[in-house]
């Protein structure tokens, strides 16, 4: 007969599997050999030089940044709790095995952030030897682990007790309430060994004391199961998109959007190609996962592009059009290809028009804000204000470009 | 009754299974209900795919008669944006099939109240129930004012309400001569608001005609519907 230790093994293999297939399907051979590879040679051969020839911009990373990195990694912080929808009709009843899936999920969550935590101090260390010692970088490696495991099992907790704008304004609070001081005050905090210790104390204690909640809690299932439908998608959904497959997502639990709430229309003049822009625009929008990776390919331009001369600095921006086309290419395709599309006839010139439009249109804040950063770095006041003819021009083309080709 | 739509598939399916149905011939008139009939499996959803050209493999011709018709196709599982609201589904189907401003208005605002999802309009779809979603596929689909319409199991998720109204609206429809054909496992209702049958079973048509045409075939005059389904599958067997 199985055991819940059994059934937790198998729910696991099966988690692995599902991302292994998920990632698998993207990361073909080709693929592997021509991008992952050399790009994972080249990111190892570019750590090794930070550590032998520290470049000189890496000094002046002040340590408030790096705290603002790893808060916000903590933030991202998730647990898993392997239940499955089918097990309410039998699990479900029998509370020791919930209970012991879900204590077997903590711990194992409790590992896989341990291991994210150490990686990323591994990645950020380079910077921060220049900060701190390796003993206070010890300390805020605990830090940083514990305060991800807490922020884990606190967004499960907050995610139970409601949904809309409580729970929006319960995350927004916390994380601001915490984040703020974090940022400021780690650097003193770390200077005196008894606060560190006592600051890792207290996330203990917490970490139990939500621990023991979560383990007690009552009434979550449903929500647990949607949670873990999230956490399960977190990393593969965009995979899956590019490979083509579609998956059920869980049930939405907002009932009126945030923006455009009243269906209000982005153009005055109704036809198909508007319209289709404006669904596009839409669905981008609405989703804030598209909205928090489109940020974070605009602060990685910018953090790419930095330490380069003026005249190359201008050439990468230029470059950089391309990049968001295509970025907003995956988003028009997301929305142009969905299965409610097909069931219409469409005329191929408006599908395209509007193609062309949705992606000028995407591609515009994120390629502009970039330029004018980059620019008014490269060239003062003068470089930001050259700027913004050029990503006028530059966007038209490449938006023309990426839609013909692609 | 002019022909509207006319089906002749020799064989259609998938890549591994290309002979997923098999010699499937049959037209729909205008204001004519066909309803297509069969057990789980027996290549209903098959057929409807075949003839909207979604299938890798078919072999035959669809031809939908009139040059410029309008079809809407209304799909077993609901399939909306889940970050569009409904009113947003609504205004898109109108921009595709050119609607007059009035007209989409009007029509809309008839529609959303008839299906009771008119305190929902601006409400986004992923948070409707099944039904309100199976609702929402049908006013998109009777938004176009097609002259064929193809529905998939329309009866799955409808409250007995939305039932009523989605039965009478497409008796409006009819008389305004659109032509329907529906798949479904309703036979009771089958039995009542189909003009004409098609019974399946393992991808081929089995059986054609109207109720009383079936009965005499089965040898039974009074039978329902169901009990001459079954009576044709056991003879089969």
């Amino acid at each position: 007969m199985i055991t819940p230790q059994q059934l937790f093994a198998r729910r696991l293999a099966s988690e692995w599997r599902f991302q292994y297939t998920a990632w698998r399907s993207v990361i073909n051979w080709i693929v592997a050999i021509y991008i992952v590879l050399p790009a994972i040679a080249f990111g190892v051969y570019g750590y090794i030089m930070l550590w032998r020839q520290p470049p000189a911009w890496l000094g002046l990373i002040p340590l408030s940044w790096l705290a603002a990195v790893v808060f916000y990694f903590a933030w991202s912080g998730t647990i898993w709790i392997l239940v499955d929808e089918a097990d309410q009709l039998f699990l479900l009843q029998r509370g020791g095995w919930i209970r012991q899936l879900s204590g077997l999920s903590l711990c194992y969550s409790a590992v896989v952030n341990l291991i994210a935590s150490l990686l990323l101090f591994v990645l950020l260390s380079p910077a921060l030897i220049l900060h701190l010692s390796w003993a206070q970088i010890g300390l805020f490696l605990a830090v940083a682990f514990l305060l991800r495991l807490n922020f884990g099992l606190a967004k499960h907790r907050i995610a139970a007790w409601g949904n809309g704008w409580t729970r929006f304004m319960l995350k927004m609070a916390l994380f601001l309430a915490l984040g703020i001081p974090f940022v400021w005050g780690i650097g003193l905090i770390l200077n005196y060994m008894f606060a560190s210790l006592a600051v890792i104390a207290l996330l203990m204690l917490l970490s139990v004391v939500l621990i023991v909640a979560r383990l007690t809690q009552q009434g979550t299932f449903l929500s647990d199961v949607a949670q873990e439908m999230s956490a399960r998608l977190r990393y593969a959904s965009f995979m899956l998109r590019i490979s083509g497959l579609t998956f059920k997502k869980p049930p939405a639990q907002k009932r009126r959007p945030w923006l455009f709430p009243r269906s209000n229309n982005l153009f005055r003049e109704r036809n198909a190609v508007n319209n289709m822009t404006e669904l596009c625009i839409k669905v981008f929008l609405r989703n804030p996962r598209n909205v928090a990776l489109y940020l974070v390919l605009m602060a990685l331009c910018v953090a790419f592009a930095w330490p380069y001369p003026a005249w190359f600095k201008l050439i990468i921006w230029a470059c950089y059009s391309f990049l968001f086309a295509g970025v907003s290419y995956f988003y028009w395709q997301d929305s142009a290809t969905a299965n409610f599309i097909t069931l219409f006839r469409w005329k191929q010139g408006d599908l395209s028009a509007a193609a062309r439009m949705s992606i000028f249109i995407l591609m515009l804040p994120g390629f502009l804000s970039v330029g004018l950063i980059l620019g008014f770095q490269a060239l003062s006041w003068a470089g930001a204000l050259a700027v913004l003819p050029l990503s006028f021009v530059l966007g038209y083309l490449a938006a023309r470009i990426v839609t013909r080709y692609l | 009754m002019d022909t509207i739509l006319e089906v002749r598939i020799q064989h259609a399916g998938y890549t591994d299974h290309p002979h997923a149905v098999n010699n499937i011939s049959f037209s729909l008139k205008r204001g004519e209900l066909l309803g297509l009939i069969g057990s789980n499996g027996a290549g209903k959803s098959t057929v409807i795919k075949a003839i909207l050209g979604l299938l890798p493999v078919m072999s035959g011709t669809v031809n939908f008669v009139k040059p410029d018709s309008r079809h809407a196709y209304i799909p077993e599982q609901p399939i909306l944006y889940d970050e569009l609201t409904l009113w947003e589904h609504l205004e898109l189907v109108a921009s595709a099939y050119s609607l007059g401003r009035r007209e989409f208005l009007d029509k809309a605002g008839m529609l959303l109240e008839l299906f009771r999802l008119d305190g929902a309009r601006h409400d986004l779809t992923g948070s409707f129930s099944k039904g309100m979603q199976q609702k929402s596929m049908l006013i998109v689909g009777l938004l176009i004012g097609a002259d064929v319409y193809i529905i998939d199991e329309p009866f799955m998720g409808l409250d007995p309400r939305a039932i009523r109204d989605l039965l009478s609206l497409l008796d409006q429809e009819r008389r305004r001569g659109a032509g329907v054909l529906m798949s479904t496992h309703a036979l009771d209702t089958a039995e009542r608001i189909c003009d004409s049958l098609i019974l399946m079973d393992e991808g081929k048509l089995i059986m054609q005609g109207n109720l009383q045409q079936i009965r005499t075939i089965c040898g039974t005059p009074e039978a329902s519907l169901l009990t001459c389904f079954n009576t044709i599958l056991e003879s089969l067997e």
